[in-house]
């Protein structure tokens, strides 16, 4: 066996490694964006505890925080038209660069 | 004996350089797939103690926003939240704490009078209550939670940001009104 069997077996093997850390890469990457959905939903739920304390609802949003885990995100909500007058429905969106989150909820007003 | 050296002289072989190549080689392909894999390995830690702050929170979480619902918030400032369940003008009234056993990592539920103790959640090594600034009627709880770890030696104790936030229905005499 000489020297250019060799390079082409560590070539083959180089490759294989290659594909098999691409795809826990990609397992990384999954890992994530699934932890960032997790997050931004706590975000919103939080959100949406501090709309039904207030009072009449309007759009807004809220100041970009302390970043978690190195991700700052984005809080916004507006308040869907509803058939009912008593009614009033929040909706909360968080987004980050990986993509956002939404939530809604709705509370009765006498 | 002329056979043997025969023998020793037609031996063949991989090369000094043949050998350092390969070895380099190897090494770089092997050093890459262990720097790869001690990532995934800090990776997947942070993972297991996140979700497992996580578990631990929801669990909390529950007793907690059950009572807030209901009772208007007498203390909310560190380590302790207090609720208090609304007179009806003709009877007593009693409280619910919230309150951290550090030894026992335990979140624990006391009502008074009578000092009846429950635990509400377990692997719990902090908790921080505080009315939000942002918003009145809203209190903010924070737990630590007592990760596990691997081993005696890899315990720690993890955030489980953002924290979350309740709305105190009963807002009359409410310290976060």
């Amino acid at each position: 066996m000489g020297l250019v069997e060799v390079l082409v077996s560590v070539a083959l093997l180089a490759v294989a490694v290659s594909a098999l850390l691409g795809t826990s890469g990609t397992i990384l990457v999954g890992a994530n964006t699934a932890e960032r959905r997790t997050v931004e939903q706590r975000l919103a739920r939080n959100q949406l505890e501090q709309l039904e304390a207030g009072g009449a609802c309007s759009n807004g949003s809220a100041p970009t925080g302390q970043p978690i885990d190195g991700t700052k995100y984005a809080i916004s909500w507006d308040c869907p038209a509803t058939s009912n007058s008593h009614y009033t429905e929040y909706r909360v969106t968080v987004t980050d660069p990986s993509g956002s989150y939404s939530l809604s909820a709705g509370k009765w007003v006498p | 004996m002329k056979a043997l050296r025969r023998l020793l002289h037609e031996q063949s072989g991989f090369t000094a350089v043949e050998m350092i190549v390969t070895m380099a080689l190897v090494t770089v392909v092997t050093g890459g797939m262990v720097s790869t894999f001690a990532i995934f390995d800090r990776v997947q830690t942070a993972w297991r103690d996140r979700n497992q702050a996580r578990a631990v929170s929801v669990v909390a979480e529950e007793a907690i926003v059950r009572d807030a619902r209901v009772y208007r918030v007498v203390s909310a400032s560190g380590a302790t939240l207090v609720l208090q369940a609304p007179s009806d003008g003709d009877g007593p009234t009693f409280t619910v704490s919230y309150s951290v056993n550090q030894a026992g990592q335990e979140l624990i539920r006391t009502v008074q009078p009578g000092n009846s103790q429950t635990v509400v959640a377990h692997g719990v090594a902090n908790m921080t209550a505080s009315c939000n600034t942002g918003q009145k009627g809203v209190v903010h709880v924070l737990l630590s939670i007592a990760a596990v770890g691997a081993g005696p030696n890899d315990a720690k104790t993890v955030d489980d940001v953002p924290g979350f936030d309740v709305a105190s229905r009963n807002q009359t005499g409410s310290v976060c009104a």
